[in-house]
């Protein structure tokens, strides 16, 4: 065909589609003229005039089926079809009111459950808008591995690592470096001090990030090299909370560490730079107060700059450029510059160094994948069981106009056509579903944004309206619509042909074999998919209460705790010694006190450990130079006792061990156990150091003499505790900036908030208090992540059985409508109603045990693979097990018997007449 | 008669519609009631068979179609040969002489 050709085929498609409305018309004319003319001749030849027109209709033959083909002509059969498959599917919608709004609300719950989890991994993955070039940004890390390696568990890298990168990258387009460090920040009053974890962070960092500011200017790099680097960006809630949000804050001092920073900027409230979660490091809720420039040190270019992993890096590639490129050009990079620090290079294949890369969307997810594979799961079976669900209501409701679709066969309708109008049909429904979907996306949307959902995502997910959240709720309501409609039209338009259908159809109500086996099946899956996530609901429950019960290593009932900061400038290390002995003192003398102690980093407080390095004396003498990391708090007297650490052997601090500021230390079971397994610690030596740079190890006053020997407690994390040992150091030795004040109350521990305060402030009215909380309410925190895991598979456990309740019960009845004739001569010759409903019940209940039986077998393969999830539940748990599968059973019985309640009795011979 | 007509094949009653609209406009009766009289009423057109041809034909631009007035003065549907049409038909009509005179050989040969 010539193109001039198919473009006036293409117009003349066009016009017809335009003027289809008049075309009909004009067509109608047409033929009618025509008739009126061969009318006209056969009443010239003598016939009357009804005689004529009879012949003439005759003659002209099949005037709708030759209308057909002349508009199969007009090339919009489709369209055509279409519109009128269209307008009778909304008739039949409207003709079953409660049916419809059943399968309403099932496809739209799915269909809105679905486009939920695309949001979610929309903006948790696929596309989180935190940088312009995300998709480049990836996080760079050097891995050791090995007895004693420095981070295993945390994804960092060395200073000298870093710099070698910088300077010697072509694949990379930047690269920046950022870290933590606490600062203690003078109080605008002057007078107070308050610490604070900052954020330092290197100038290319925030280009890496193409950060900007919301109030002045970031620093940059020709700050830093012309030795202006104490100036700091202040973090969008501190500078409200601290400067009220003045704009004037600019260029104002701020001293940190007693040196005087400069304001520069202030960040926008959404600036946010990832950390990964690491179970012992940084908290990734740490949302950062101020950020100074991470300075390059001249120790940073020497093997300890190599050695000490502390450092996270981002670096950005360059447009083109992979992770694989990047690995083998700082592999190369490596090569060339390790041999040249011999000690690193050495720690380096001893403990199988590699350089980890990971794209930025893939590190932001890293750590809860198992949860969003979890959520995808749960909703792909929330997805799947409504299909089937709907499927089997189709098939039911297709079953019952079988009748009707038999006649449309037998006036010449094709399979194709039927099968085509079936589908426009559940397509309707689709969309009238999508529209349910979009409404309930909407509440969830605003659920989600109302809550913080920090203990789920690292990044916490900010579902957005988007059109392509449109164009997938609408894509993926019109698969269901089609995959439900084909699944329904199985077990009607077979090959055996419509006639058959009609025979079956007008002999007996009963079944044909292929449907039955068809519905069975969707049944089938149904109940299996209710029981898998029924029974995985049951694991995550008992797992929950498993949590509720860890033991802690100390009793958390009735204790309170709170922090205060002591000002470094006001308050030297006598006063500091003076103020927490008078505040433990008058604590102790309140009449609800059972107790009180003080600790530097009390367990589960801070949600995070302040460690130190440590080595034996032992070790020493035997040439161990390697130190290995452990936890240290400094605590009084009576700390341990209050919070019932049991002592093991020795003895705890002693009035005489703080009165000398002995060098005297308690270390855990942990400790016990790695360091001196085999002999007594009770008087044996411990070497401590904090700083990279380790004292003099020679010097007696670095070694400090274990006096006691306490049960492990756990420290930052109740689910996953640090298998890192404590080690406890005299208050008065090692004397913290800020100090936690805990209390045993004899009833319940919130009575002493103001007991406390009323203390503090005849004390020094000017310390402050912070953190006041139960150890109750700390651990309730820690659960917070499994309370909303159980809820939400909860919820998904909930909506589950109710789309298998409905279409179980709409399903009973239909196949006791369908059986109607059966059950009414059985009633009738004789059998009970009772007796009857008892057979519809227990069939059912045997059905419900089969398929529960195989879910309960699947779930415990799917527990497996997300044990992770579970804590101290066994994938196999009998009781769990018994006890959903026996709930499930229940309620399937239970619908059933309800359905059941349908059966009355009816006259046989009207039941014999309209069958 | 009426038998072989029916068996027209599609080519051949395109070719006849075509042929019929040579002289003048004719509405879908009227090109019925030319071919049977062209034909000494050996060539019945099915009645059934002419209008989705005539659409066909539309539809491929080698006709075209608007109102009209009848002879009794009645609303009728014209159609009229396009210039597209005319070369069609001198090609169809080549061929079916071509066409014909084989067949006429065949037979004169046999």
């Amino acid at each position: 065909m010539t193109t001039r050709r198919k473009a006036r085929s293409l117009a003349y498609l066009f016009r017809s589609f335009l003027k289809s409305e008049k075309r009909q018309d004009e067509l109608d004319e047409e033929f009618q003229f025509h008739l009126d003319m061969r009318v006209r001749d056969l009443m010239r030849s003598g016939l009357s005039q009804a005689e004529a027109r009879r012949e003439a209709v005759r003659e002209f033959g099949g005037v709708q089926q030759l209308k057909e083909q002349c508009r199969d002509n007009w090339g919009i059969r489709l369209y055509e079809n279409f519109k009128r498959d269209l307008r009778y599917s909304w008739r039949q919608i409207l003709k079953q009111k409660r049916f419809s709004v059943v399968i309403i609300l099932i496809m739209g719950i799915s269909i809105g459950l679905n486009t939920l989890m695309f949001s979610l991994i929309d903006s948790v993955y696929l596309n989180p808008g935190l940088y312009p070039d995300e998709d480049r940004i990836v996080r760079i890390a050097d891995v050791f591995s090995g007895r004693n390696a420095r981070n295993i568990k945390s994804w960092m890298t060395s200073p000298l690592y870093y710099l070698e990168r910088k300077e010697q990258s072509r694949v990379l387009e930047n690269i920046g470096v950022y870290q933590t460090d606490w600062a203690i920040v003078r109080d605008l009053d002057n007078r107070s001090n308050s610490p604070y974890q900052q954020l330092l962070v290197s100038p290319s960092l925030l280009e890496t990030l193409s950060l900007k500011p919301f109030l002045g200017r970031f620093f940059t790099q020709e700050d830093i090299d012309s030795g202006n680097h104490e100036v700091v960006i202040l973090g969008y809630a501190f500078w409200h909370n601290r400067y009220g949000g003045d704009p004037n804050v600019i260029g104002s001092k701020m001293l940190i560490d007693d040196e005087p920073y400069t304001i520069i900027g202030v960040m926008r409230s959404d600036f946010n730079i990832p950390f990964g979660f690491d179970p012992d490091g940084t908290d990734p809720r740490f949302e950062t107060p101020f950020m100074t420039p991470w300075i390059e040190r001249p120790w940073h270019k020497t093997a300890r700059g190599r050695q000490h992993n502390y450092c996270n890096t981002l670096g950005l590639l360059k447009p083109g450029q992979t992770v694989q490129n990047l690995k083998t050009e700082l592999q190369e990079i490596n090569s060339r510059n390790s041999p040249l620090f011999p000690e690193a290079y050495r720690y380096e294949i001893e403990h199988a160094h590699e350089i980890a890369i990971v794209p930025l969307k893939d590190d932001l997810v890293r750590n809860v994948r198992t949860q969003l594979s979890l959520l995808l799961i749960s909703f792909a079976f929330i997805l799947a069981m409504a299909c089937a669900n709907v499927s089997s209501l189709f098939l039911s409701q297709n079953r019952v106009r079988s009748g009707e679709f038999g006649i449309r066969a037998a006036l010449g309708a094709s399979r194709l056509r039927l099968i085509g109008q079936i589908l426009i049909e559940k397509c309707t429904y689709s969309f009238l579903s999508c529209a349910v979907g979009l409404f309930f996306l909407w509440i969830a949307h605003t659920i989600i944004s109302q809550t913080n959902l920090y203990d789920l995502f690292l990044i916490p997910p900010k579902p957005r309206w988007s059109y392509n959240l449109l164009i997938y709720l609408l894509i993926s309501g019109v698969a269901i619509g089609v995959f439900t409609g084909l699944l329904s039209t199985l077990g009607i338009i077979s090959k055996e042909g419509f006639g058959k259908m009609m025979k079956e159809q007008s002999r007996s109500s009963t079944r044909g074999k292929a449907a039955k086996r068809y519905q069975s099946t969707l049944l089938w899956c149904q109940l299996t998919l209710s029981t898998v996530i029924l029974v995985f609901g049951g694991f995550l429950l008992k797992s929950f209460v498993q949590i509720l019960k860890i033991d802690p290593g100390f009793d958390p009932d009735n204790l309170y705790t709170v922090s205060f900061n002591l000002a470094d400038s006001d308050y030297d290390n006598d006063a500091k010694r003076q103020f927490m002995a008078e505040l433990k003192k008058r604590t102790q003398e309140l009449s609800d006190v059972e107790s009180a102690g003080i600790s530097f980093f009390p367990p589960l407080k801070w949600g995070g450990n302040h460690t130190t390095r440590m080595v034996t004396e032992q070790d020493w003498i035997q040439g161990i130079r390697d130190s290995s990391i452990c936890i240290q708090d400094s605590v009084d007297t009576t700390f341990l006792a209050t919070l019932d650490i049991s002592l093991i052997s020795g003895r705890y601090f002693n009035e005489s061990d703080l009165r000398n500021n002995a060098r005297n230390i308690i270390i855990d079971r942990r400790i016990a156990d790695k360091h001196f397994n085999d002999t007594d610690p009770i008087g044996k030596r411990i070497a401590l150091r904090n700083h990279p740079s380790p004292p003099d190890r020679d010097n007696p006053g670095n070694w400090y003499t274990v006096v006691g020997v306490v049960e492990s407690v756990v420290r930052s994390n109740l689910i996953d505790p640090s298998a890192m040992g404590t080690i406890y150091r005299n208050v008065n030795e090692y004397i913290p900036y800020w100090f936690t004040l805990v209390a045993k109350s004899k009833s319940n521990p919130t009575h002493l908030r103001a007991s406390i305060r009323d203390i503090r402030n005849s004390i020094d009215p000017f310390v402050v208090m912070d953190k006041e909380e139960t150890m109750s309410e700390i651990m309730n925190k820690q659960h917070r992540f499994n309370r909303y895991l159980l809820s939400i598979v909860s919820l998904i456990a909930l909506i589950g059985l109710f789309i298998t309740g409905i279409g179980l019960y709409g399903i009973i009845r239909f196949l006791i409508t369908q059986n109607r004739k059966e059950i009414s001569i059985r009633i009738a010759l004789g059998e009970g109603i009772h007796k009857v409903r008892l057979n519809v019940v227990s069939y059912w209940a045997k059905i419900s045990m089969i398929s529960t039986i195989i879910g309960a077998s699947l779930t415990v393969l799917l527990s497996i693979k997300f044990e992770t999830l579970l804590y101290k539940v066994n994938p196999g748990d009998p009781f769990v097990l018994l006890f959903s599968v026996f709930f499930i059973i229940l309620i399937i019985i239970g619908t059933a018997w309800l359905s059941s309640t349908s059966i009355k009795r009816s006259n046989l011979l009207e039941v014999l007449r309209v069958e | 008669m009426a038998n072989k007509t029916n068996d027209l094949l599609q080519g051949a009653l395109d070719l006849l519609v075509l042929r019929s609209l040579v002289s003048e406009p004719r509405h879908g009766w009227g090109i019925l009631k030319r071919i049977e009289q062209s034909s000494k009423e050996v060539l019945i057109i099915h009645q059934g068979s002419l209008y989705p041809a005539l659409y066909r034909l539309e539809r491929q631009g080698f006709i075209k179609s608007e109102f009209g007035l009848s002879e009794n003065n009645r609303k009728a549907k014209y159609y009229s040969l396009t210039k597209q049409g005319q070369a069609q038909l001198d090609h169809e009509v080549a061929n079916w002489n071509q066409f014909a005179s084989a067949i006429a050989d065949v037979l004169q040969t046999a």
